[in-house]
């Protein structure tokens, strides 16, 4: 349950809240969450993934799919790939120079796809399927 | 017959970068307040800027600027490839001159880039670039109003009525004051208002 946990420190910290702040806000215990982050505990129950999704601002079901109570979709996971690929493809370029002005340091999958499509459009390259 | 050119007739960055460095090759890197004067005078950027006057002055640099809706995260983005220059700059900015400051971050991001190229970059290996161009977007945005404070002095020396003058100075200090102001605090604001923003957001399961 490690992967789980480092995933939902790396929530904690791009909010840029304190254990102690999330268990205000989530009503979880701070104690729980960091032995949740350190791999200790098994991933909550859903009702407690509804409320720490509400903290971190993330949709619950990404936390279920990240804890295992739910499949991703297999067409979404296709597509999540398809995009992180080519992401890694833009990023490691050294014909291509980029450069952001971001809040935080978390890249979102629509950033991503984004930055993507901004390659596509100077280099005239196709790297994203159309549907 | 094949003209000889050093490249930069395509690529004004170039040219600038190659300039700044001939002028500061002694004490080099220069400041970011020294970058960003040289800067301004270069790029004829104006403290009140409209999208359209951003764009048209991006174009004389051949560089393509577009407004587009982008994640809330994220207020610009930058490209180079060969000589195609790319700025993207977020619709949804909501600070008073986030535009502009995005635009300056987003070419001062670039500058680096072109002086990394020329083996003259600015910045040590503890430096970020992201902090960087912030500091030099402030101080681009400093550098227009420092500018054009000669010229909106004159207009106000030029008022006949005493009392109207006066009032003319009082409301232009306090014009600048805010604006001065609105420079550097401008990060900040960004950051409390994006904070409600997601306060506010409704949660989507």
């Amino acid at each position: 349950m490690e992967s789980f946990g480092s995933y939902m420190r790396q929530l904690r910290k791009f909010k840029g809240l304190t254990l102690k702040q999330v268990e205000t806000q989530a009503k979880v215990s701070n104690a729980y969450i960091s032995q949740i982050e350190r791999g200790l505990r098994k991933p909550p129950h859903p009702d407690i993934l509804k409320r720490l999704a509400k903290t971190y601002d993330v949709p619950h079901r990404e936390l279920l799919v990240v804890a295992g109570y739910l499949e991703e979709d297999s067409a979404e996971t296709a597509k999540r790939r398809e995009i992180e690929e080519a992401y890694e493809h833009v990023r490691t370029d050294p014909t291509f120079k980029q450069g952001t002005r971001l809040k935080g340091t978390h890249v979102s999958l629509e950033m991503k796809r984004f930055i993507v499509e901004m390659y596509e459009k100077l280099t005239q390259r196709n790297l994203l399927k159309r549907a | 017959m094949e003209l000889l050119t050093d490249g930069t007739e395509n690529n004004p960055l170039l040219g600038f970068c190659l300039a700044v460095i001939s002028r500061h090759a002694k004490k080099w890197p220069p400041t970011e307040q020294v970058l960003a004067d040289e800067f301004v005078d270069w790029f004829g950027a104006n403290s009140l800027m409209t999208p359209t006057a951003m764009r048209k002055l991006c174009g004389s640099k051949k560089i393509n600027l577009s407004f587009v809706p982008l994640s809330p995260e994220l207020h610009g983005f930058n490209c180079s490839f060969r000589d195609k220059n790319e700025i993207v700059i977020s619709e949804h900015e909501m600070a008073p001159f986030g535009h502009v400051h995005t635009l300056f971050h987003e070419l001062r991001e670039m500058l680096e880039r072109t002086f990394v190229e020329l083996g003259r970059g600015t910045l040590t290996p503890k430096e970020s670039l992201e902090a960087t161009a912030e500091e030099f977007a402030m101080a681009a945005r400093m550098a227009t109003v420092t500018r054009e404070l000669p010229g909106y002095v004159e207009m106000v020396n030029n008022i006949e009525k005493n009392w109207h003058r006066y009032c003319g100075y009082a409301l232009l200090i306090v014009l600048v004051l805010a604006y001065l102001f609105s420079c550097v605090s401008l990060p900040q604001y960004e950051d409390t208002i994006s904070e409600a923003r997601n306060q506010r957001r409704p949660h989507i399961a």
